[in-house]
């Protein structure tokens, strides 16, 4: 008699289903800062970010807002999907009216948002948000924020909203400004006024509420694991396996392998540049 | 432009892939790199391509001993809006293999 190779028993992948109750609300604060250096400086001659002002410091959002940020179904720990950009926008109007305005085809922004359910447990689901949109600022002004991570975390059982961010990550670079060139005719042809731009860093822009409590999770995703993810559902070129510059250097040694540098005065993997 | 345009192109990703390591760096950051980098590679490297470096956005070939091998500007590559920036970037990879 043959012997037979065990069977490898693949366990069915776990469904969670994140649900948010009707009785579900929560307050948000917005956090606005003024912005810092900028390679021309241009950014602080623009009013709304060399002191910005939310156009609404508090807020209260309720379940219909925040329903859409969840799955279609029950989905197992790191799955991803695309959400309504209207919600984000929504919310993000919180910060200033502009937000979402559609300029057209630019330079490869990809406007959107994306979710995942990052973990699981017990007491609570943790959705991450990733959200790439423009502000139509005042006077013609474009700010191209990198993007806002977002993190929302309900109760497993009851639904409820117990802490929410959506926040630009506080790296330097992480916000590109187009400013109509004061003066300057418009391209007889187009139409088009001629811009200044300038890429800079804002340390904080943040929306958020409630609290986050210390928490153990039953399945989780690294994070670094989940913004990979979101990213790559964004943008095909996060595809390649992109080095920090110092491994790559090694990397390209090691292996005798040619460099492939891309040199940039804005971050790649986002979309302020 | 070039994160939707070449770099995202499934066979020039292929090469990047196979025949490649990739990194991409901020310009304003060589200078540190090339002052406090942990390798001499790493420090010389940096700083010789924080030299080359075609503002705003520029892609460089190195070879694994340090030396440029092609490099072409996003001013240059999508100067021309009928060019073919697909066979352009497959040229500057072309520019690695043979040397």
């Amino acid at each position: 008699m043959a012997l037979q190779e065990p069977a490898v028993l693949q366990e069915p992948p776990v469904l969670q289903d994140p649900r948010i109750s009707v009785l579900a609300k929560i307050e948000l604060k917005a956090h606005w800062d003024p912005c810092g250096p900028s390679l021309y400086h241009l950014l602080r001659s623009v009013p709304a970010l060399a002191e910005p002002k939310p156009a609404q410091p508090i807020l209260a959002y309720d379940a219909e807002d925040f329903r859409p940020f969840l799955p279609q179904g029950p989905v197992p720990v790191g799955s991803a999907w695309a959400v309504p950009h209207e919600a984000s926008l929504k919310i993000l109007r919180q910060l200033h009216p502009g937000a979402g305005a559609d300029l057209g085809p630019t330079f490869g922004e990809a406007p959107g948002t994306w979710a995942m359910l990052r973990a699981a447990g017990t007491d609570y689901f943790e959705i991450l948000l990733r959200v790439q949109t423009v502000f139509q600022l005042e006077a013609g002004v474009v700010m191209k924020p990198a993007q806002f991570e977002g993190r929302l975390l309900i109760t497993r059982h009851e639904g409820l909203l117990t802490a929410f961010s959506l926040a630009l990550p506080a790296r330097d670079t992480n916000v590109d400004v187009n400013v109509p060139m004061a003066g300057a005719e418009p391209d007889p042809i187009t139409g088009s006024v001629p811009i200044l731009a300038d890429i800079g860093f804002v340390p904080r822009m943040e929306l958020s509420g409630g609290e986050f409590p210390a928490t153990t999770w039953i399945a989780e995703i690294p994070l670094e694991d989940a913004r990979l993810a979101l990213r790559r559902a964004f943008y095909p070129f996060a595809a390649l396996d992109w080095m920090p510059f110092e491994e790559a250097v090694a990397a390209s040694r090691a292996q005798s392998k040619p460099l492939h540098l891309v040199l940039l005065f804005g971050c790649l993997d986002d979309d302020s540049c | 432009m070039l994160r939707a345009g070449p770099l995202s192109v499934p066979q020039l990703q292929e090469r990047l892939r196979q025949e490649f390591v990739t990194a991409w760096v901020l310009a304003k950051d060589l200078p540190q790199f090339a002052a406090a980098a942990r390798t001499p590679e790493a420090r010389a490297l940096a700083a010789a391509a924080h030299t080359a470096y075609r503002y705003p956005v520029d892609t460089q070939i190195w070879s694994a001993a340090g030396e440029l091998l092609g490099q072409i500007g996003a001013n240059d590559l999508f100067a021309d809006p009928e060019a073919d920036w697909e066979t352009l970037y497959g040229r500057l990879l072309d520019a690695a293999a043979q040397r």
